[in-house]
C-alpha cells in the first residue's frame, strides 16, 4: 500500500526531532531516509512504525489513517538496528512469532516460517537459537521474521550497520532483490549513500528534521539542491561563482559555460570530481592547476590540486607533486546551489 | 649460531608459568590459590558444614527427663515429626509442614506480583529522584524485624484508620483488631520480603533491552506476549535471585507469624523455636530443622537445575 505522512510533528521536551515533514511512498517502491545523525529519519520511521506518536500530523497507509493506532494493530513490520530477536526462542519460532500473535495455526505459522528460511537463504538453520548465528545470518532472521507477516509495509532502521563492508554489499543485492520479487514496499532509514543508492528507487535527504530533498536516486545524487545534500552525497567541490550571462558563471578559475540555468547573480556552484576528467587538449580545457596529492585508487586515481579542487582521473599513469594539469569539466556536470 | 641467538634469554624450563603476563613458578601459583580459598573454606567448615553435622547427629538421639540429649540413637523423632505421637497419629506436623511451604510460595508469588510494577516504576524514574523512591524502599528494610512487626500492631489496631474503614464498610466488627489473622501474617511478611525481590528485579528491569518490547508489539502481540516473550526471559535473572531470597527464608520464618497471626498459626519455625526453647526437646528441634533445610536444599537444586539445564539446552 502506499504511505502518506503529512505535516509530521515530534518533539523531545525541548528538542524537535521532526518539523512538520511530509512524505509520499508508492506503492512497491523501494523508498530511502537518508541524512546524518539525529537528522530526525529513526524518529520518522518509529512513527510510521507505531513505536512512536506523532504529536502533531497523519499518517495514512492506503487511504487508511493510522496516526493514533499502535504498533500491534498496524499491518507495517519492521527489521530493527539491533535485529531484536527473542534469545530463548528457536530460528523458527521467532519467525513464526508474528503469525502465533494472530492466531494463526501453528501447522501453516512453522510452513510459512520455513518458507520463509528458504527466502533468506537459511535452509536447516530453524532449529537455532540466535546467539548460534553469525551477525550476517541473525539480520536475515530479521528481515525473514518481518516478512513472515506479509506486512504492507517493511520498515528497516538501518539494516546493515552491524555487518562488515564486504557482507553489506552482498545483502544490500540480496535485499534489493527480495523487495523487487516480492513487490513490496519497502522504507529504509540509513546514514550510507552508497546504501542509498544502491537499494532504493527514490530516497529522502533530512536535516535536523526536515526533509532537504526528496526524489528519484538519480536525480538526487545529480543534481543536489542545496548545499547540505551536496556535502551529504559527497560532491567535494564547492566553488563561489557569479553569473555573467545567461550560461556563463565567473569563478576563480575562469568563466565557465553551463547547461543548467542559473536562478542567482552570485551564488555556488558544484561539480563532483569524478564528473571531471584531465585532459590533454588544450581546447577542452576548462581550467589549469598543480597536484598536491595524488592518491591511487585501483581503478581511478584522486587528484587533490594546490587551488583546493578534487578531480578524479582514470588515468593510471602516476602524477608528479607539482605537475601542470588541464581540468575539463563537461557543462551539464555543474550543478548550481540554491542556497 | 648468531650473535642474537647467544644474547636471547633461554626459556624457562617447565616448572615456570606465564600468569596474568609475569613469570611464575607453578608451584608459587598454587600455593597462592591454597591461601585465597583456605580461610573462606575453615569459614564454612566451623561455622556451617560442622553445626550442620552435629544437628543431623543430635536428630537422632533421645531427650532425657530434664530436656538434655542422651546419646541414645533412635528413629523416635523421625516418627513423631511424621506424626506418630504417644496418643497414635496425628496430622499436625504434617499440616505444620504443608502450612509453611504454602505460606512461603505465597508470600513470595505476592511480593513478586508487586515487585514488577514497583521494578518498572524505579526504573522509569529519572536519576535525581531515583535514589529517593530506593532509600523510601529500603528504609523499612534497615529497621529491626521487631520494631516493624510491632508498628504493624499498631496500624493494625482497633480504632485505628484502616480497622474503622473495614468497619464502615461491614468487613470487620466494631471495635475488633484485624490481627490475629492470616490476612496480618500476609501484610507482614509481604512488607518483610518485598525489598528482596524488588530490588534484583530492578537492577533486571534497569538493563533491559526495550528493543525486545518493540519487536514484540510489533508482530501484533498483547499484553501477556509481550511480557511472556520480552520482559520474563530478560528479568529472569533478577526474579530466580528475588524468589531464591525470599521463598527460602520465608520458609523458616516465625518472628512475624508468631505475632501477627497468633499461638494457632504454627509454622515450621515456631515449631522448631518452640523445641529448642520452651519444650527443650533439642533431638526433635534438631529433625524439624533437618526437614526444613532439606526442604529449601532441595527447592533450591530444583531451580538450579533448571537453570543449569536452559544454558546447556
Amino acid at each position: 500500500m502506499d504511505l502518506k505522512v503529512f505535516a509530521v510533528c515530534k518533539n523531545y521536551g525541548e528538542v524537535e526531532a521532526l518539523k512538520y515533514v511530509d512524505l509520499k511512498v508508492e506503492k512497491g517502491e523501494f523508498f530511502t531516509l537518508l541524512g546524518p545523525s539525529g537528522c530526525g529519519k529513526t524518529t520518522l520511521l518509529r512513527v510510521i512504525a507505531g513505536l512512536e506518536m506523532a504529536d502533531a500530523g497523519m499518517v495514512m497507509l492506503g487511504g487508511e489513517a493510522i496516526t493514533w493506532k499502535p504498533a500491534n494493530e498496524r499491518p507495517v513490520n519492521t527489521v530493527f538496528q539491533s535485529y531484536a530477536l527473542f534469545p530463548h526462542l528457536t530460528v523458527l519460532e521467532n519467525i513464526s512469532f508474528g503469525l502465533i500473535s494472530r492466531r494463526i495455526p501453528k501447522a501453516e505459522a512453522i510452513a510459512k516460517a520455513k518458507e520463509m528460511l528458504d527466502l533468506v537463504q537459511l535452509e536447516g538453520f530453524g532449529d537455532r537459537k540466535p546467539d548460534q548465528m553469525s551477525g550476517g545470518q541473525r539480520q536475515r532472521v530479521a528481515l525473514a521474521r518481518a516478512l513472515a507477516n506479509e506486512p504492507e509495509l517493511l520498515l528497516l532502521d538501518e539494516p546493515m550497520s552491524a555487518l562488515d563492508a564486504k557482507l553489506r554489499v552482498q545483502v544490500q543485492i540480496e535485499l534489493r532483490q527480495i523487495q523487487q520479487r516480492l513487490e513490496k514496499t519497502f522504507i529504509m532509514v540509513t546514514h550510507d549513500q552508497q546504501e542509498a543508492l544502491t537499494v532504493s528507487d527514490r530516497m529522502a535527504v533530512m536535516n535536523v528534521g526536515e526533509i532537504a530533498q526528496m526524489g528519484d536516486v538519480r536525480s538526487v545524487y545529480d543534481r543536489p539542491k542545496s548545499k547540505f545534500v551536496a556535502d551529504f552525497l559527497q560532491t567535494q567541490n564547492f566553488i563561489d561563482a557569479e553569473r555573467v550571462s545567461d550560461n556563463r558563471v565567473k569563478t576563480e578559475y575562469g568563466e565557465w559555460t553551463v547547461a543548467d540555468d542559473i536562478p542567482w547573480t552570485s551564488g555556488v556552484i558544484t561539480v563532483r570530481p569524478e564528473n571531471m576528467s584531465v585532459t590533454t587538449d588544450t581546447a577542452a580545457c576548462t581550467f589549469k592547476g598543480r597536484v598536491a596529492t595524488s592518491l591511487y585508487r585501483g581503478c581511478y586515481q584522486e587528484l587533490f590540486l594546490d587551488n583546493g579542487l578534487q578531480v578524479e582521473t582514470e588515468s593510471v599513469q602516476p602524477f608528479a607533486k607539482g605537475e601542470e594539469v588541464m581540468v575539463h569539466i563537461p557543462e551539464e556536470s555543474v550543478v548550481m546551489l540554491n542556497d | 649460531m648468531t650473535d642474537e641467538d647467544k644474547n636471547a634469554p633461554s626459556k624457562p624450563d617447565d616448572s615456570y608459568t606465564v600468569f596474568h603476563g609475569g613469570l611464575v613458578k607453578k608451584k608459587t601459583l598454587s600455593r597462592r590459590a591454597h591461601s585465597f580459598v583456605s580461610p573462606g573454606f575453615l569459614w564454612s567448615l566451623m561455622f556451617l558444614v560442622i553445626p550442620c553435622l552435629a544437628l543431623f547427629v543430635v536428630s537422632f538421639t533421645t531427650r532425657g527427663d530434664y530436656g538434655q540429649i542422651e546419646w541414645a540413637f533412635t528413629w523416635d523423632n523421625l516418627k513423631q515429626l511424621a506424626g506418630f505421637g504417644y496418643f497414635g497419629w496425628s496430622a499436625d506436623n504434617l499440616l505444620i509442614v504443608w502450612r509453611s511451604i504454602q505460606v512461603a510460595v505465597v508470600t513470595t508469588f505476592l511480593c513478586v506480583v508487586l515487585s514488577y510494577p514497583l521494578a518498572f516504576f524505579l526504573a522509569s524514574r529519572p536519576d535525581k529522584s531515583r535514589t529517593v523512591w530506593l532509600t523510601l524502599l529500603l528504609i523499612p528494610f534497615w529497621t529491626n524485624l521487631v520494631i516493624r512487626t510491632y508498628a504493624w500492631f499498631l496500624a493494625l489496631a482497633p480504632n485505628m484508620p484502616l480497622a474503622l474503614l473495614l468497619q464502615d464498610i461491614g468487613a470487620i466488627d466494631p471495635g475488633a483488631p484485624l490481627y490475629p489473622s492470616t490476612f496480618a501474617v500476609y501484610l507482614g511478611m509481604v512488607s518483610m520480603y518485598l525489598p528482596f525481590v524488588a530490588l534484583p528485579l530492578y537492577t533486571a528491569v534497569e538493563k533491559m533491552d526495550w528493543a525486545l518490547v518493540e519487536a514484540a508489539r510489533d508482530l501484533y502481540s498483547g499484553g501477556w506476549r509481550v511480557f511472556r516473550h520480552a520482559i520474563l526471559p530478560q528479568t529472569m535473572p533478577g526474579l530466580s535471585v528475588g524468589i531464591t531470597l525470599t521463598l527460602v527464608p520465608a520458609m523458616g520464618m516465625f518472628v512475624v507469624p508468631d505475632m501477627l497471626g497468633g499461638s494457632r498459626y504454627m509454622l515450621i519455625g515456631n515449631l522448631i523455636q518452640q523445641q529448642f526453647g520452651t519444650s527443650r526437646n533439642w533431638p526433635l528441634g534438631a529433625a524439624l530443622s533437618l526437614v526444613l533445610m532439606l526442604l529449601t536444599l532441595s527447592a533450591l537444586m530444583a531451580s538450579r537445575r533448571r537453570e543449569i539445564n536452559k544454558v546447556e539446552g
